[in-house]
């Protein structure tokens, strides 16, 4: 099967959405919206919108473009302030009669934006449409929305309206490839797009193709396991996401992530060397690197010895890869030398704060380390990081070092991180322990916070992890030996914690009657398990991992990993890829409410 | 000898009804008991016309020789074919029991006003106040309306107005049009849907007749007012009421007038006064007097006929004489002087092919290329045109009149050698197993194609079932012989038509359509006619036989059932009993819409009946729209929540901020997060409303506070940003969180303190975080600030003594940064203070402070300072030879100093060795 086929339907629902606007030979411009860029260049690609007609594209700015020609379009997020800037542009915009406007809302046209331009007036000659994409696949196993405020929608504020998209993404995935029989539910999030998902079959009665590739498919919530995201990555591609934020499947090396020449696309089927390194652990990257190196120049060597008939032979096939290549390891050096760099300070006092953390020895030394760093102005993601999984980890922090600890952050950092701090306490990543008796607690109104985490029924994060055998078994043995070689899922986090999904995905699968009473205890009624219709046909066939909030590319390895292990092809889809910094920087940032 | 094809007709016709014209002229109308070859044929109950006009019953006829059938004689246009006679297939009971219902009523078509609807429509007849009739009943008029096959279906006791006319309109609703120019519809079972009125003009003057005419978009009304002036409606759904322009001359009352709407969608007035003709334009406001060229003698124009096409116009002159031309009146195609000498009751067309004048129970047939003929009915008859025929109603019958289309024509004429004809009589000889069907397959081999198509349309003009089954396994037959060049979706069509239109024609369901009438009906428009009836389990048979699609197939029937059921189960039953019959009928998986019939149930009132329904509905969009207009709000709230459509939720939320009181909408929003998050999104993007206040509902000071901090930060000012901190705190002191409190009073001070800086420092000051301004203060080396800053935030000592290193280091002051050093034991260690100078590598300060470091770290900055040897003396002090080899890891490049270690790890290796050397 072919995962193209989910990106064929968007572009095809793309295309078809521009000839209906004009004709193929009717030229037209186009601004895009700066987050939508990228997913619209994975979906079609420059070269297709110009073969539909596309000729001028610019980015959206707060001014208008200079226009080329009369049938303007506009690509934008459904976000009430951008339809505002578009709106602005129109209206300073001498409207010419032979002018059309067309708006392409992504995902959806809301009521709101709607009547926005209604009661500007301008509907005669502006017209909006929906558009929204499938899943796009970023790579042979991994399949993303890129809805990258869907974490902040939904798990922060509670505004469900983009698992909508999530839910109907995979409805024409099940339309495309075929039902899934076994579904599993892990978090509410994850319920409330399965419920969607049934209210539309009941709806519309999509015609499933009658052979099903996916037999399984497990939705996770991003808030179940927060230490995957706490955790630094170890992985090849962690690690670049982590250091240089992967940006829908692209790498940029310049200066500072600037987007620039030095691309780096990471697509394991026309990256070969990045398909072999992307999963390996950091420090076996440059060994493989330069063994890589010395490969390609012997083969350039020997061949140049040979007689001329081979030598044609040779420049006409394999000189073109060899040389591409050649190109993809000096990319992948480079970038390898960049990452190093950033890390060469810190990284190892990092690995081992995070070991004790998830071993929960050495605290005092632990909360000392984040006084001081605090002192010493680390990077704030950072210590959010470590300050969050320390909460987790043992379940909030005590009340004094609580208190400390908010003053020395807000007084080193800025005191506009009290949002900041409210918004990671309302997730439940930084909390003061008994949590029922602290200050900060009723920021919001209970019911939030109740939805938002798993209060109610708290379980500490460590039962959890010991529960499900999560740590390593052996706390002493500090240098797993599982651990760099990669034969053992926690090594994509240095060997201090196998992720959840790993562990989720492997007992759901792995055996026939899934045996979940584990899950059960640790979750609750976040657990459901939807129609399971036939587990014994399903014993070969593919499962789909959906991560509603976002996945961590380590996360990703660990499921190939695990596919490799039981030879069976997983595919996670998610929301968007997301890695620690990205998300504290999200959180932290000033323009979380608007 | 053999028997020809003409004296098989004859054949086929027995037991049938049958008009036979004798060499004298005489016309004999009755059932054909039996033919002989030799055309001999024996009748019973006839009616006999003679020559000059006389009517008399016989009991039974013996013909010889029968001379002019006139089934098969009139070419072109025609008569009145056995085949065709709708009595034929309705059951001889069933002509009794209509009979015996009009007998029962009495009723006879002289003495009332007579309606029939279009495409095998009911037939509704009310008394005709212009006739004198003996008093029956009360002084109201009763209409009385029957299906087509005589069954009375409903009376409608009249008690409104003088009703000036009665009719149907293309979707069977019958119009009652009062002379105050009221119009009234009603369903064929007499129930009253809906009226309009014709306008002011229309009821102060008083109408005095009125018309209806299909129009493009349904059917159009006309109605003339005692001042002569016409008002039009194009369509009677959407009443626009036009005045044309008023006739021209005299004011009187004209004698005839008909309207004409035409493919142009122009609706004309066609109004004769006398012998003048005037056509009244409304779109052009002109009339326009048209002069048809009429030849005889005549003083005025009493009646006049559209053809159903709409282009021909058919003119009756007071001396008898019939003009047909085109409606501009300019071209004439005959005019014909039918001598009649009994007053016309109605003029109208048979098609488009030929003009019928009624004489009451004589029907004179003309055409324009005046082929006329004489039609003799047992009693006073009234017609009615259709598309493609015309309906005869009689007393006791109801018969169609059409032309005989092409094909049937071909096949069935006498002698006919059309292909059809000779392939129809290879099938017969065939089922015989005669060697004959192999002679006339080869007679007409040539046009095999030509004969089977012809087959095929006969057989879908046909109405007898077993002359259909005879054509259509003839066109079987030819369409075995022709492989596939034949298009079989033409021969599998006109079966599944046929098998439609034979049992819609029962006289159970009584809906006598012929092919060309059900063509132009359509699937959907014969759906609705058995909607109308009732008909629901026929319509749901024909769905699932013509495997139509959801959208207009059984859904829809069901919905409709569901309506009707509701509008009747009225009273009958309560709402819950109802819901559930309902939905146990229509499940819950079907494509069913239950929210239109929730929306019935709200206009007949049945609110907790259409709140029931709804729960069924699955499609929220459906859904919440009808409960809020239920005034169901918490209800279409979670609803909406459900779907998870935003769009529906803000819809809910829009009503409901409308109707909903401040504090009862708060309330019912908070019990959904989705909805509250969704509220706030609002709030601040298009300022719905304030959160400020949800929050205040909700007494979240916290929330309130959080908001206060976020907008102290958009505040431009330092006096508003410092008001809606002090908020802030007072809030947090609200909701007792006591450490944010503090920390927000900490901030209100920083920014005091800041403001006082930038005033005096002339440098920007304000918004950056304590550390900063403790590091601004250190690089202005203003050390007494620093001191009470320190005091005033109670910064601790570790994290002042990080700060006051990495700031010295930073501004290059290593003395400043050597007197810190000396001031007391440092509480952060040293390391701080190398690190710091490498970081500006500089190597000699950095040695200044390497000796103080921690002891189990000292190698490990040494070689951070790059100063391989001395971390290389130390380890080897420390006989630690894994420290040496880390040491010498580092050095690689530097190869003395990897010799020298060797050296070292040699001797550390071996100490005896090297003391032997020594």
């Amino acid at each position: 099967m072919d995962l193209g086929n989910l990106r064929q339907s968007s572009q095809f629902r793309l295309l078809s959405l521009l000839t209906k606007i004009a004709p193929n030979d009717v030229l037209k411009d186009l601004v895009i919206h700066e987050d939508l860029m990228k997913p619209i260049d994975l979906v079609s690609g420059a070269r297709l919108l110009r073969e539909q007609g596309v000729d001028k594209m610019f980015k959206l700015a707060s001014v208008a473009p200079p226009w080329k020609n009369y049938i303007r379009l506009y690509f934008i997020p459904s976000v009430y302030a951008v339809a505002e800037n578009v709106a602005q542009q129109l209206k300073r915009h001498e409207v010419e009669k032979t002018v059309s406007y067309h708006i392409i809302v992504v995902p959806k046209v809301l009521t709101v934006i709607h009547s926005f331009f209604e009661s500007l007036g301008v509907l005669d000659f502006v017209t909006l449409h929906s558009y929204s994409w499938d899943f796009i696949p970023l790579d042979s196993n991994l399949l993303s929305l890129e809805l990258h405020h869907l974490f902040k929608a939904s798990f922060l504020k509670e505004e469900n309206s983009l698992l909508t998209s999530v839910a109907k993404a995979l409805m024409s995935f099940e339309c495309l490839l075929g039902k899934f029989s076994c579904v599993m539910m892990l978090g509410e999030k994850s319920q409330r797009v399965h419920n969607l998902m049934n209210a539309w079959k009941k709806e519309i009665q999509p015609n499933f193709p009658v052979e099903t590739e996916f037999t399984h498919l497990i939705m996770l919530d991003r808030n179940i396991d927060f230490v995957s995201l706490l955790l630094t990555q170890l992985t090849y591609e962690g690690v670049l996401d982590e250091n240089l934020k992967v940006k829908s499947g692209f790498v940029y090396l310049d200066a500072d992530g600037v987007e620039g020449p030095q691309r780096l696309m990471l697509n394991a089927t026309s990256d070969e060397i990045y398909g072999e390194i992307k999963g390996k652990h950091i420090s076996a990257v440059f060994q493989h690197l330069s063994k890589k190196a010395k490969e390609l120049q012997q083969k350039r060597d020997i061949k140049n010895t040979d007689s001329i008939e081979e030598m044609k032979n040779f420049v006409s096939h394999d000189l073109k890869k060899i040389q591409s290549q050649q190109k993809s390891l000096a990319l992948h050096i480079s970038a390898c030398e960049i990452v190093m760099k950033r890390q060469a300070g810190i990284l190892e006092e990092l690995l081992e704060l995070q070991e004790d953390a998830m071993s929960g020895t050495k605290m005092k030394e632990y909360l000392a380390f984040l006084e001081d760093s605090v002192a010493r102005q680390f990077d704030l993601a950072t210590i959010l990081r470590l300050c969050c999984l320390y909460s987790i980890m043992e379940d909030g922090l005590p009340e004094k070092e609580y208190q400390l600890l908010q003053r020395q952050l807000l007084q080193a950092y800025g005191y506009r991180h009290l949002a900041t701090l409210h918004y990671l306490q309302r997730l439940g990543l930084f909390n003061q322990r008994d949590s029922k008796m602290i200050s900060l607690e009723p920021l919001l109104p209970d019911r939030f916070a109740r939805a938002a985490s798993l209060r109610s029924e708290h379980i500490p994060f460590r039962k959890i992890c010991q529960r499900l055998n999560l740590l390593p078994v052996d706390e002493s043995s500090q240098a797993n030996p599982c651990a760099k070689s990669g034969q053992h899922p926690s090594y994509v986090f240095g060997g201090v914690y196998t992720p959840l999904v790993y562990h989720l995905v492997e007992k759901c699968v792995r055996e026939k009657e899934p045996s979940l009473g584990d899950y059960v205890r640790c979750f609750g009624n976040n657990l459901r398990i939807g129609d399971c219709s036939h587990p014994q046909s399903s014993a070969r066939g593919k499962v789909l991992v959906c991560f509603i909030g976002g996945v961590t590319l380590a996360e990703v390895a660990s499921l190939d990993l695990l596919s490799r292990q039981l030879g069976r092809q997983i595919v996670v889809a998610t929301t968007s890829t997301i890695s620690g910094p990205d998300f504290m920087e999200s959180i932290a940032s000033q323009h979380t409410d608007t | 000898m053999s028997i020809g094809v003409p004296i098989k007709v004859l054949h086929e016709a027995e037991g049938h009804i049958i008009t036979c014209e004798t060499n004298t002229g005489e016309i004999y109308r009755g059932k054909l008991v039996e033919a002989e070859d030799n055309m001999n044929c024996q009748m019973t109950n006839i009616t006999v016309t003679y020559r000059d006009g006389r009517v008399a019953q016989l009991e039974n006829v013996y013909i010889r020789r029968v001379q002019k059938l006139q089934v098969l004689d009139l070419p072109q246009e025609e008569e009145n074919q056995p085949f065709l006679e709708h009595k034929l297939h309705v059951e001889e009971e069933e002509l009794e029991e209509e009979v015996q219902e009009a007998g029962h009523l009495e009723i006879n078509l002289q003495d009332l006003k007579v309606t029939v609807a279009p495409s095998g429509g009911p037939i509704a007849v009310v008394r005709d106040d212009t006739k004198l009739t003996p008093v029956q009943t009360s002084g109201k008029p009763i209409i009385f309306i029957f299906s087509p096959s005589g069954e009375l279906k409903s009376t409608i006791k009249w008690s409104g107005g003088k009703i000036v006319e009665i009719n149907w309109s293309s979707s069977e609703e019958l119009l009652c049009i009062q002379d105050d120019g009221s119009v009234s519809a009603y369903d064929i079972f007499g129930n009253y849907q809906n009226s309009f009125q014709m306008g002011q003009e229309a009821r102060e003057m008083k109408i005095i007749d009125a018309r209806t005419f299909p129009s493009s978009t349904g059917t159009g009304l006309v109605v003339l007012t005692t001042n002569f002036r016409f008002f039009v409606v194009n369509n009677i759904k959407d009443p626009r009421i036009r005045r044309f322009p008023d006739i021209p001359g005299v004011n009187i009352a004209p004698s005839c007038w008909t309207a004409i709407h035409g493919d142009d969608r122009q609706t004309r007035v066609i109004v004769a006064k006398e012998k003048d003709i005037y056509l009244l334009d409304y779109s052009e406001q002109h009339v326009a007097q048209k002069i048809p060229e009429i030849s005889h003698h005549h003083l005025s124009i009493i009646a006049m006929a559209v053809s159903p096409c709409s282009k021909l116009v058919a003119l009756l002159t007071d001396a008898g004489v019939i003009w047909i031309g085109a409606f501009d009146f300019r071209r004439k195609f005959c005019e014909h002087d039918a001598q009649c000498m009994l007053p016309a009751v109605q003029l109208v067309w048979c098609g488009s092919g030929a003009v019928v004048l009624n004489l009451g129970s004589v029907l004179l047939v003309l055409s324009p290329n005046r082929d006329n003929f004489t039609l003799i009915l047992d009693s006073t008859s009234h017609v009615c045109p259709e598309v493609d025929g015309l309906r005869i109603i009689t007393n006791s019958s109801h018969e169609f009149l059409q032309k005989v289309p092409l094909p049937n024509q071909e096949i069935f004429r006498i002698g006919s050698m059309s292909p059809g004809a000779i392939l129809v009589e290879a099938s017969r000889e065939f089922q015989k197993r005669s060697h004959r069907a192999e002679e006339y397959i080869r007679l007409v081999k040539n046009q095999l194609e030509l004969a089977v198509t012809q087959c095929i349309q006969a057989a879908g003009n046909e109405w007898q079932p077993t002359v259909q089954k005879v054509l259509l396994r003839a066109a079987q037959l030819g369409k075995s012989f022709l492989f596939d060049k034949v298009d079989s979706e033409l021969f599998v069509g006109i079966c599944q038509t046929l098998r439609i239109l034979n049992a819609v024609r029962n006289y159970k369901i009584a809906l006598p359509l012929t092919f060309q009438q059900y063509e132009q009906l359509g699937k959907t428009g014969l759906l609705n006619r058995l909607i109308l009836r009732r008909q629901y389990t026929v319509a749901i048979q024909i769905c699932q036989f013509l495997q139509m699609s959801e959208a207009d197939g059984i859904p829809r029937v069901l919905t409709e059932w569901a309506c009707y059921k509701i509008k009747h189960g009225l009273g009958k039953l309560d709402a819950e009993q109802l819901a559930s019959e309902i939905s146990a009928k229509l499940g819950t998986g079907s494509k069913v819409s239950y929210s239109s019939i929730a929306l019935k149930a709200i206009e007949c009132k049945q609110e907790k009946l259409a709140i029931r329904l709804l729960d069924f509905e699955h499609r929220a969009s459906e859904q919440i729209p009808l409960l809020l207009k239920l005034g169901q709000e918490p209800q279409a709230l979670a609803k909406a929540v459900e779907s998870g459509d935003p769009n529906l939720i803000y819809y809910v939320l829009v009503v409901m901020k409308e109707t909903y009181s401040a504090d009862k909408f708060y309330m019912t929003i908070r019990h959904y997060p989705s909805v509250n998050a969704l509220y706030a999104k609002l709030c601040r993007t298009i300022q719905m409303g304030s959160l400020e206040q949800i929050y205040e509902q909700e007494d979240n000071f916290n929330a309130q506070a959080i908001l206060s901090v976020k907008d102290s930060y958009r505040a431009q000012k330092l006096e508003n940003r410092s008001a809606m901190l002090t908020t802030a705190v007072k809030q947090y002191r609200q909701a007792k969180a006591e450490i944010a409190a503090s920390l927000t009073e900490d901030q209100l001070k920083l920014l005091k303190t800041q403001s006082g800086y930038e005033s005096k420092f002339g440098c920007p000051a304000i918004d950056v975080s304590l550390n900063d301004t403790l590091k601004l203060l250190m690089r202005r080396r203003d050390i007494k600030e620093t001191e009470e800053m320190v005091k005033k935030f109670k910064v601790p000592e570790r994290r002042l003594w990080w700060l006051k290193v990495t700031t010295f280091a930073e501004i290059g002051d290593w003395a400043e940064l050597e007197k810190l050093s000396r001031l007391k034991k440092s509480p952060i260690g040293y390391e701080p203070f190398v690190d710091v100078c490498l970081q500006y590598n500089n190597i000699t300060e950095a040695q200044r402070y390497l000796p103080k470091v921690e002891e189990h770290l000292s190698i490990k900055y040494y070689v951070k300072a790059k100063l391989y040897t001395e971390a290389a003396q130390i380890a080897f002090q420390r006989r630690d030879t894994e420290a040496l080899h880390y040491v010498q890891s580092r050095c690689s490049s530097n190869r003395d100093v990897v010799d020298m270690i060797n050296s070292l790890i040699a001797k550390l290796a071996n100490p005896s060795e090297s003391q032997n050397k020594r």
